[in-house]
């Protein structure tokens, strides 16, 4: 759908619970909470429970679409009769920020681009996506991977902070149909709407220290260029293998799968579960042979695949900034410092001086 | 009927007890196999057939747990060592690699002389070959019921050996290891399903190493968390048992450094 500014709307913030409350008739309701400090992406009883300042959440809102771990049938271990219990369910996923819509954009390329996914594409048909707009912390690059405003057309809803009131933007006819059913939380835009709506880019920009973000121009080159730098080395001293960096990912999708056999033998349950390239066995084949033997060449593996597999295969980036994978890092390996060091660029001040 | 074995060595039973806790599936397994050894739960016990299946829990302490695995080892087509003891060592051979028999003796018991003959704890693997290991303090009851069904039914069970933290970030707890908790998670074999992180206890590494664990930046993380050298190196080596032989207090960085 394209953009049409007369078609928005404002939302003001006195009327969000009943907004909240109302988009629970059409599914289940599934919004960012608190948990001890940090916040998580649930089901939602309680409206009043929903965060909507928060900075990011452990997990991004993936899970919703492509379980972590599921089944994907069982069959007759005699007759090898499948069958399955999946089944999706409409559901409304609130508040999600701009670079975590560019996730799912960029999970919908690599689910329904070639051979679509049908599982994937039935849950996404009864998915509603409403996006918030956020303030970065010094984890988030998305200035610098261009996903620091919605734009595209996967999503349904934006609402941008503008003071006492949303800016709610329109992405979908899905979108514009839920407006219109709970029309009486909304008002017509006036100038001085439109004005703070246009005043938020640049105020979202001002928050961006940035001397800190990294530089993506033709980053994909840059990679393969560096190829065999020594900085890979460097880095993945450090890393532990854990996988969090994957795992907590907005566009990772890999998965493995094992049969599980019930006790009596008689059915067998395919189930998939997540997996990440930073865990040995991923690359392990039969016979024993590791493809990516060393935790430098596993390292790399990722930031090779983000930035030039991804380009290769959908056209777009592999990576939306969203800063997850450096700031659950138990190593705090940060992904802006090695594309800084890959770049040559780690000590800004240095490379001024040899400049002079 | 398949022919089942479940022995205890050297250890608490903790895992014994942990499997007759799996009511549902021992209930289902009843009518389909016959446990034809388990001391710990039934009286009438032989050792005369072949088994299909042998669990071995415990470590290898004793003259008599050495001969009890070995004869175990001969008579069963499937050996599984169950716990970290079996596969291990345990907790008991964490100082296997400091200190001599004799020195421990002394320490626990205040003489070298017991009455039965004891050396110092090995796992079930120094001692015979093991099929397949299933770690853990006490061993986690779903993947025992997982490896059950899949050995009855030709099946291989497969256990990759990823870190705790890969099911530690999926239940989306907070790292503790950022948090400042020493925590092995990064270097621990998963399967647990991580139930001490989320509680805010750190992994305590019971299930041994995963695949190529890093111990050098784990060692420097528990020390930017509050462990001296001597505490971390201590802290990894309490379950690993053998596979802890790698991991040492490093003199000779040391001694650079001083002399530096």
């Amino acid at each position: 759908m394209e953009f049409h500014i007369d078609k928005a709307r404002v939302l003001p913030k006195e009327n969000l619970r009943g907004f909240l409350e109302g988009l629970k008739n059409l599914g289940k309701l599934i919004a960012p909470v608190k948990k001890q400090e940090k916040f998580y992406f649930d089901v939602i009883g309680d409206v009043s429970k929903v965060e909507l300042s928060y900075t990011r959440t452990i997990l991004p809102p993936k899970k919703f679409l492509v379980p972590y771990r599921r089944e994907r049938y069982t069959y007759d271990a005699e007759t090898l009769d499948f069958s399955s219990s999946f089944k999706a369910e409409p559901q409304i996923i609130f508040g999600i920020h701009s670079c975590d819509l560019h996730g799912i954009s960029i999970l919908d390329s690599v689910y329904l681009k070639e051979n679509p996914d049908p599982r994937y594409l039935e849950v996404r048909k009864k998915t509603v996506l409403i996006g918030i707009s956020c303030k970065p912390d010094e984890y988030c690059f998305c200035m610098s991977t261009g996903t620091a405003f919605p734009d595209g057309a996967n999503w349904d809803l934006f609402l941008t902070d503008i003071g006492d009131n949303y800016f709610v933007t329109i992405g979908s006819t899905k979108g514009d149909e839920i407006i219109l059913n709970m029309k009486e939380f909304f008002r017509e835009i006036t100038d001085e709407d439109l004005d703070l709506y246009k005043k938020s880019s640049s105020f979202k920009k001002s928050l961006f220290d940035f001397k800190n973000l990294p530089d993506l121009g033709r980053i994909s080159q840059v990679i393969e260029l560096e190829y065999d730098s020594p900085v890979w080395e460097e880095e993945a001293e450090r890393c532990l293998g854990c996988g969090t960096c994957t795992n907590v990912c907005p566009t990772c999708f890999c998965y493995t799968e094992m049969d599980v056999p019930s006790l009596d033998g008689k059915t067998v349950t395919r189930v998939e579960f997540t997996t990440s390239c930073q865990y040995p066995y991923y690359s392990l084949v039969a016979g024993g042979h590791y493809f990516k033997p060393t935790r430098a060449s596993r390292f790399k593996h990722r930031y090779y695949h983000k930035f030039v597999g991804y380009p290769y295969q959908i056209e777009k980036l592999g990576c939306v900034g969203c800063g997850r994978c450096s700031a659950e890092c138990p190593a705090k390996i940060s992904m802006i410092e090695t594309i800084k060091k890959l770049r040559g660029t780690a000590d800004e001040e240095e490379l001024r001086k040899v400049a002079e | 009927m398949v022919k089942i074995g479940i022995m205890g060595l050297t250890g608490c039973s903790g895992c014994q007890c942990e499997i007759l806790n799996c009511q549902d599936a021992l209930m289902k397994l009843i009518g389909k196999v016959e446990f034809a050894y388990f001391p710990l739960a039934q009286d009438n016990n032989t050792f005369d057939e072949e088994f299909d299946v042998m669990f071995v829990e415990g470590s290898v302490t004793t003259e008599e747990d050495e001969a009890k695995v070995l004869k175990a080892r001969e008579k069963s087509k499937i050996l599984v060592a169950i716990g970290s003891c079996a596969c291990y060592g345990g907790v008991q051979a964490q100082k296997n690699d400091e200190a001599s028999l004799e020195e421990m003796l002394k320490t626990v018991y205040g003489k070298t002389e017991l009455f039965l003959k004891v050396s110092k704890p090995r796992a079930v693997s120094e001692v015979v070959e093991v099929d397949y290991e299933l770690p853990g303090c006490p061993v986690d009851k779903r993947q025992f019921v997982y490896a059950v069904s899949s050995l009855l039914n030709g099946v291989k069970p497969f256990f990759p050996k990823i870190p705790v933290c890969h099911e530690c970030k999926l239940s989306e707890t907070e790292c503790l290891t950022l948090k400042g908790i020493p925590c092995q998670g990064p270097v621990t074999y998963a399967g647990c399903g991580a139930p001490c992180t989320s509680q805010g206890v750190g992994c305590q590494g019971c299930r041994g190493n995963c695949d190529f664990p890093n111990f050098k930046e784990m060692l420097k993380i528990l020390q930017e968390n509050g462990l001296s050298e001597k505490d971390a190196v201590a802290f990894l080596k309490v379950f690993r048992g053998y596979q802890g032989r790698e991991i040492k207090v490093n003199d000779e960085e040391r001694r650079n450094e001083k002399g530096a």
